[in-house]
């Protein structure tokens, strides 16, 4: 395993983050379903399949025992656990991205109206509480606010269709400027 | 008829109106909680949509959503079940103004029978039997003692304001009366800030029989064979039967016509229960209405082989009813257990879990409707009442000889239920012999211990 040690960043988070970064390439690359990680009381588990990262926190937590005997049920998630359950998606995204989804029942609009052009596009970089989409419920359009920031990485639901309570609907990759630090040094291990 | 209809419920209901509505080619949306999205509702319908977290505030009564998914999903039907939004005017009316028809009666007839106030006076006044009561409040002892003497002893004070039987005196006597009016008054003062109180005849011992009805928009109305509910506990009904075994041809006729009256009352114009007091002497008074199709009706259809559900849509669709009440039969002897998600040896203490073994009885005259299986896990939002067993005989006595084989057969491990809770009743030589009324889990089975 190559340490990434080239990054001068003295970010904290940041060297956690390329750590986890590591971890998640070494479990893609190798053929392995899980990774259980113990240093200095800290604890990291990986586990392919199951794209909760909170759930895996939670995991972490309880135990090596109790993870290997997790055996992911049809369970019930709530907002705050921030699901990356896609619907019609492969899991092929990284664990940080996250979604933003609808609390509400209606037709989903890109734009506030037909000849305006859509409120946000993939790549853009939104801030929690811009507008990102119209829902259309009861006839009446509500214009929905991020409630949280980061680059769109994709748009999940198509214009004029239908979304349910809790469905995703943005793809977001909030650590994007992170990512693009990091990016810059490890080119030059490789 | 219509093309799809939303059902705006979860459990047993929203999969026996599934049922009704694939047998009649009609496509189905199911809503659901996120708690629910494991539920056979969901999984047996054509199409469904998530409406909100598990709170039923939240989700099942959340009309913005519900009436969004029915248009996301061009539904142009909503039936409501039974609970949540099912006698909600506010409902019914948004319901009406976007062009979706709630399955149910219009929101004039629910607002009339749901205020208890008005139902009285408009069932007195269409010449349904009520309770014998003072019209409005008492004032003077003397009024109340005048009162007491025409309707005849027991009577019950109660306080205005109170209700479940809060500030309530029942009294056998003018001694007693003069007490518990001023008593009453005082007390209704302290708990409710208004010394109101009225006075009511008192039915010891009453027995609750109810009577199924159906109507149509060119005002003919039927009604079936009655269901005696008299089994319950904390006016939580448990078992019901029909026929009852204190109703003979005679009373069923002079019944059935009262509920037929109080329906037309109201220009009733769907399914509907009119529920009764049931005394010793063959007298019965008016109770309330249920304006929707309620848990026991499979009692009702076993009973009469009419199917419910599917009246109620064709109804909700404008067809007529084809029933002639004169054709209505007696198929048989019918009685149904609420199977909840309780633990009887601790007060009935909800139970919430996942079932780990399920075995459903069956075999001849059994029904079971239920949306449990097999690692199903109970969220602890919602009602505990996983399963009803109804079970059908050519008599009473076949039919609590086939009810307790059956509860017998019915296997629910991993949470704890009411099935033993059954059994003991099924058991009980006064239920054999019939000898029910309101106060029988009270008096006959936790007295036994």
């Amino acid at each position: 395993m190559k340490k990434n040690k080239s990054t001068n960043n003295s970010n904290k988070r940041t060297k956690e983050l390329l750590q986890i970064k590591e971890f998640v390439n070494l479990i893609k690359d190798a053929d392995i379903t899980e990774l259980l990680w113990e240093k200095n009381g800290t604890k990291i588990s990986f586990k392919r399949g199951v794209p909760d990262l909170d759930e895996e926190k939670k995991l972490a937590q309880k135990g090596p025992s109790e993870v290997l005997s997790e055996t992911s049920p049809p369970h019930l998630k709530t907002e705050e656990e921030g699901s990356q359950r896609i619907e019609g998606e492969s899991l092929r995204f990284p664990e940080r991205y996250t979604t933003i989804k609808s609390r509400m029942v209606g037709t989903f609009y890109d734009s506030l109206s037909e000849d305006q052009p859509p409120l946000v596009k993939v790549k853009d970089v939104i801030k929690p509480g811009q507008k990102i989409c119209v829902i259309e419920a009861m006839k009446i359009m509500r214009e929905i606010s991020a409630d949280k920031g980061g680059k769109i990485v994709k748009i999940l639901v198509e214009n004029g269709h239908p979304v349910e309570y809790g469905q995703d609907m943005f793809l977001i990759d909030p650590y994007h400027e992170q990512e693009e630090a990091s990016r810059t040094p490890r080119k030059k291990t490789h | 008829m219509f093309k799809k209809i939303l059902i705006a419920n979860r459990g047993e209901i929203a999969l026996r109106i599934i049922r009704a509505c694939r047998e009649m080619g009609i496509k189905t949306v199911a809503v659901h909680s996120q708690a629910d999205n494991d539920s056979l509702h969901v999984k047996f319908a054509d199409e469904s949509v998530c409406i909100g977290p598990g709170p039923s505030d939240e989700s099942y009564l959340n009309i913005p959503n519900i009436i969004s998914a029915a248009e996301i999903t061009g539904a142009d039907a909503i039936h409501p079940g039974y609970g949540f939004l099912a006698e909600n005017t506010y409902f019914a009316e948004v319901c009406e103004s976007c062009n979706i028809t709630f399955i149910g009666p219009s929101k004039e007839v629910i607002l009339k029978m749901g205020d208890k106030c008005k139902a009285r006076n408009t069932m007195e006044k269409a010449g349904v039997p009520i309770i014998p009561g003072s019209r409005g409040t008492i004032s003077k002892i003397d009024d109340a003692v005048k009162l007491a003497r025409k309707f005849k002893y027991p009577v019950v004070v109660k306080a205005s304001a109170g209700g479940g039987g809060k500030g309530m005196r029942i009294v056998q006597n003018e001694e007693g009366l003069k007490n518990a009016v001023t008593i009453c008054q005082s007390e209704a003062k302290a708990a409710f800030g208004k010394e109101e109180v009225y006075l009511e005849k008192y039915i010891p011992e009453p027995r609750h029989v109810e009577f199924q009805i159906l109507g149509d928009r060119k005002g003919n109305i039927i009604y079936l064979p009655e269901r005696d509910c008299s089994i319950q506990r904390r006016h939580q009904k448990l078992i019901e039967e029909s026929p009852s075994p204190a109703v003979n041809s005679k009373l069923r006729r002079k019944m059935g016509h009262a509920a037929v009256k109080a329906a037309k009352a109201v220009n009733y114009t769907t399914v509907g229960t009119i529920e009764f007091l049931l005394d010793d002497n063959g007298d019965f008074y008016f109770m309330e209405m249920n304006t929707r199709i309620q848990v026991e009706h499979p009692v009702s259809e076993l009973v009469s082989g009419i199917d419910l559900v599917k009246m109620q849509i064709r109804l909700a669709a404008g067809e007529k009813l084809n029933l002639d009440q004169d054709k209505i039969k007696i198929c048989g002897n019918v009685i149904e257990c609420r199977i909840n998600a309780e633990d009887p040896d601790r007060d009935f203490l909800p139970s919430s879990g996942t079932i780990s073994n399920y075995i459903v009885p069956g075999g001849p005259g059994v029904r079971v409707d239920t949306s449990i299986y097999p690692g199903y896990s109970i969220p602890p939002f919602y009602d505990s009442m996983i399963a009803k067993l109804i079970v059908i005989g050519d008599n009473r006595q076949e039919a609590i000889a086939r009810m307790e084989r059956a509860l017998g057969e019915f296997v629910i491990e991993g949470i704890r239920t009411t099935i033993p809770f059954h059994a003991k009743v099924m058991a009980d030589e006064y239920f054999r012999r019939g000898e029910v009324n309101t106060n029988f889990i009270q008096e006959r089975i936790f007295k036994q211990g």
